[in-house]
C-alpha cells in the first residue's frame, strides 16, 4: 500500500481547470518531487491535499484513509504538514512560540484549562516545551530560542518554517520551494538537511523550481504542466522525457535535445 | 515562580502598590477619579484581549459595558438583587452579547469589521433607548445603590475603590494566564498570519468566539461596576466616545501589553481631569483623541491586530528621519 494516493483529482475555479484529473502515488520513506512550470498548479494540488480548497473530483488516500475534503485541522491531525512558498512565520511571536503552534493540535488542554493554572496544563506546558527543545536541536536554531522570528536571517526562518511543520509529527511533509531565494552554498545544506528527514517522516512531498536540488534528492518526481500530469517517474527518466523538455523549453528545445 | 519575574509584571505589582495606598493621600475627588482609572483599566483590558491578542479592533465596545451597567441596574431596579447575584447575571448576559457578536466574524475581516462593530454598538444602544419595560429608556434607571455583597453594602467610596481594585488584580491575572497559553498562542497566531494558523490546525472561528466573549465578560463587569459607582445609568453616556476613548487607551499603553493598558488607563483618565483647570485644553482634547484614531485606522486600514504596533514605531521612526525608513521585506 503506498503512503499517499492521489486518484483524479480535478478542481476548477470557474471555467479553468487548475488540477486537471491528476494521479499519483507516494511511497515510504521517499522522496516524491512535484515539479512543472509556473502556473502548473502545484500549489494548488498542496491546498488540495491540506483542505484548504476541496476538490471537485477525486480521492486522496493517506495511509489507507481516505481525507477527501478534509477541514485544514483534521488533515493536520490525520499527518499532513506544510510549508509555505512565501514563508508565513507568525511575525510578533518568538521562535520557541512559533514551534508551540505547530504543535498545538498534540497539546491537550482545552480552552476553558487554558485559562488559569492547574495539572494538566502545567504537565502539558512542560511536555511541550521539552520537544521544542528538541525540535529546534534538530533544525540547529536553539540559540535563537527566544528571538522573534522574522528577526531571523532568510536561510534560518525556512529552517523555522519547516521545524514548526516537524513538530506537528505528520506522516508526510509538504515542503512548498523550499530552496526559494536561496544561495548555491545554503541550497546545497538545504539538500542535505531535507534528506536528512526522512529520519523524521514516512515521506517528503516536494515543490521545487531549482532542477539541481530535485534531481539530487528526489527518488520519483511527477511533473505537471497546465494542471494535468504529463510524466512521472525516476529523475533519470523525466530528464529525457520529451514532453517534459517540450513544456520546459518549448518545442524548439525538443529537435535540439533530439538532435544534439 | 521563576516565569512570572518579569519587567511587565514587576511593573505591575508596582502600579497596583502604589494604588493601594492612595486612598491614604488623596480627596473624595481625587478617589473618585482614581476608581474611573480602575474601571477604564478593566474595559481597556478586555479591549486589549480582542485587539492586541485577537488581532480584532473593536469601535464599539461599549456595547458591552453598556449591557453589563444595565443588567445589574435593571435587575437591582426590577428584583431588588445585590451585586453578587447580579454579577452571575452580567457575566452570561454580556457572554452571550459578545457570543453573538462573534457570529459574524467568521465571515469578515479588515474594515468591515469596523463597520460591523461599530453598528452592534449602535444596535444595543438603540434597544436599551426603546426597551421602556425593561431599561426604562431614556430616563435611565435611578438611584442604584453602592456594591452590595451578601447583604453587606459597601458604606463609603474607599471600599468600592479597593472592591474595583481586587478586579483589576483578577483581571490581569486572568489575562496573563490566558495569554500564556495554549488558547492565547493560537490568538496570536491566528491574528499574525491566519493563513497559517490554519496550516497549523488551528480552527479559527472558535477561537474569535471564545475571545470575543471573554472580552465582552470583562467589558460587561467594568460597566457593571460603573452603574453602582454614577448610582445611575441613561443610555446618553455610553455613546461611542467611550469606545474611542478605550481604543486610544489600549493604544497608547501598546497593543498586546497590559501593563501598558494600565498605564495608558492612569494616563488617559487623570490627564483629562487634571486639564478642567484649563478650560481650552479641555475643550478640545477629544482633537488629540480624534488624532490617534484618525492615525490608527490609516496605517490600520486593512490589516487589524498586531501589524499596527510596527506600524505606528514604523510611523514615527519615519517622521524623525525620513531617509532611513527602509520597508523591512
Amino acid at each position: 500500500m503506498s503512503l499517499l494516493e492521489v486518484k483524479d483529482l480535478t478542481i476548477r475555479f470557474g471555467g479553468l481547470v487548475a488540477v486537471d484529473d491528476l494521479s499519483f502515488t507516494m511511497e515510504e520513506g521517499q522522496v516524491t518531487s512535484l515539479i512543472g512550470p509556473n502556473g502548473a498548479g502545484k500549489t494548488t494540488v498542496i491546498n488540495l491535499l491540506t483542505g484548504f480548497y476541496t476538490p471537485n473530483e477525486g480521492k486522496v488516500i493517506l495511509d489507507g484513509e481516505d481525507i477527501t475534503g478534509n477541514s485544514t485541522d483534521s488533515v493536520v491531525e490525520k499527518g499532513l504538514s506544510r510549508t509555505f512558498q512565501n514563508i508565513r512565520l507568525f511575525s510578533n511571536m518568538t521562535v520557541e512560540e512559533n514551534i508551540l503552534i505547530g504543535m498545538q493540535h498534540r497539546i491537550n488542554y482545552g480552552a476553558f484549562l487554558s485559562m488559569f493554572p492547574n495539572p494538566k496544563k502545567n504537565s502539558e506546558e512542560r511536555r511541550a516545551l521539552e520537544e521544542t527543545t528538541k525540535i529546534l536541536e534538530r533544525v540547529d536554531l536553539s540559540e535563537y530560542r527566544y528571538d522573534r522570528s522574522t528577526s531571523l536571517p532568510y536561510g534560518k526562518q525556512r529552517k523555522l518554517e519547516i521545524g514548526r511543520a516537524l513538530v506537528a509529527k505528520p506522516k508526510i511533509l509538504l515542503l512548498d520551494e523550499p530552496a526559494a531565494g536561496m544561495n548555491p552554498v545554503e541550497k546545497k545544506e538545504l539538500s542535505i538537511f531535507i534528506k536528512s528527514l526522512l529520519n523524521d517522516v514516512r515521506g517528503i512531498l516536494l515543490i521545487e523550481h531549482d532542477m539541481k536540488l530535485v534531481m539530487d534528492i528526489s527518488d520519483k518526481i511527477v511533473v505537471l504542466n497546465h494542471g494535468a500530469k504529463i510524466c512521472e517517474g525516476k529523475p533519470e527518466e523525466v530528464q529525457r522525457n520529451p514532453e517534459v523538455i517540450e513544456a520546459y523549453l518549448g518545442r524548439k528545445g525538443v529537435h535540439q535535445n533530439v538532435e544534439g | 515562580m521563576k516565569k512570572y519575574l518579569n519587567s511587565k509584571n514587576i511593573l505591575f505589582v508596582l502600579i497596583i502598590a502604589g494604588m493601594a495606598v492612595a486612598p491614604f493621600i488623596t480627596d473624595a475627588y481625587q478617589l473618585r477619579v482614581l476608581i474611573s482609572c480602575e474601571l477604564n483599566m478593566i474595559f481597556a483590558m478586555s479591549l486589549n484581549l480582542l485587539m492586541g491578542i485577537g488581532g480584532t479592533v473593536s469601535f464599539g465596545h461599549v456595547a458591552f459595558y453598556e449591557i453589563g451597567a444595565y443588567t445589574t441596574a435593571s435587575l437591582w431596579y426590577h428584583f431588588g438583587w445585590d451585586y453578587s447575584t447580579n454579577f452571575i447575571f452580567v457575566i452570561l448576559i454580556t457572554g452571550l452579547a459578545g457570543l453573538l457578536l462573534a457570529l459574524p466574524m467568521s465571515r469578515i475581516t479588515g474594515r468591515y469589521v469596523t463597520i460591523i462593530t461599530l453598528s452592534f454598538a449602535e444596535i444595543v444602544s438603540l434597544i436599551i433607548k426603546n426597551w421602556d419595560p425593561v431599561t426604562l429608556g431614556q430616563m435611565g434607571i435611578v438611584g442604584i445603590p453602592s456594591i452590595t455583597l451578601f447583604g453587606m453594602r459597601f458604606k463609603n467610596k474607599i471600599q468600592f475603590f479597593y472592591f474595583a481594585l481586587i478586579f483589576v488584580i483578577v483581571t490581569y491575572i486572568l489575562m496573563y494566564w490566558l495569554v500564556n497559553s495554549k488558547l492565547g498562542r493560537n490568538l496570536q497566531a491566528m491574528r499574525d498570519d491566519s493563513i497559517a494558523a490554519e496550516a497549523m490546525g488551528i480552527k479559527l472561528f472558535p477561537n474569535k468566539v471564545i475571545v470575543f466573549t471573554i472580552s465582552a465578560i470583562f467589558a460587561g463587569i467594568a460597566g457593571s461596576l460603573y452603574a453602582h459607582l454614577m448610582t445611575y445609568v441613561e443610555p446618553a453616556t455610553f455613546n461611542a466616545n467611550l469606545s474611542f476613548n478605550c481604543i486610544s487607551i489600549v493604544v497608547v499603553g501598546g497593543l498586546g501589553n497590559f501593563t501598558g493598558t494600565l498605564i495608558g488607563a492612569l494616563f488617559l483618565t487623570i490627564l483629562p481631569e487634571y486639564l478642567r483647570k484649563f478650560e481650552f485644553l479641555f475643550k478640545y482634547r477629544m482633537i488629540a483623541y480624534g488624532m490617534v484614531l484618525v492615525i490608527v485606522m490609516w496605517l490600520n486600514h486593512s490589516i487589524p491586530g498586531l501589524k499596527l504596533k510596527q506600524s505606528i514605531t514604523g510611523f514615527f521612526r519615519k517622521l524623525l528621519h525620513k531617509e532611513t525608513a527602509v520597508e523591512e521585506v
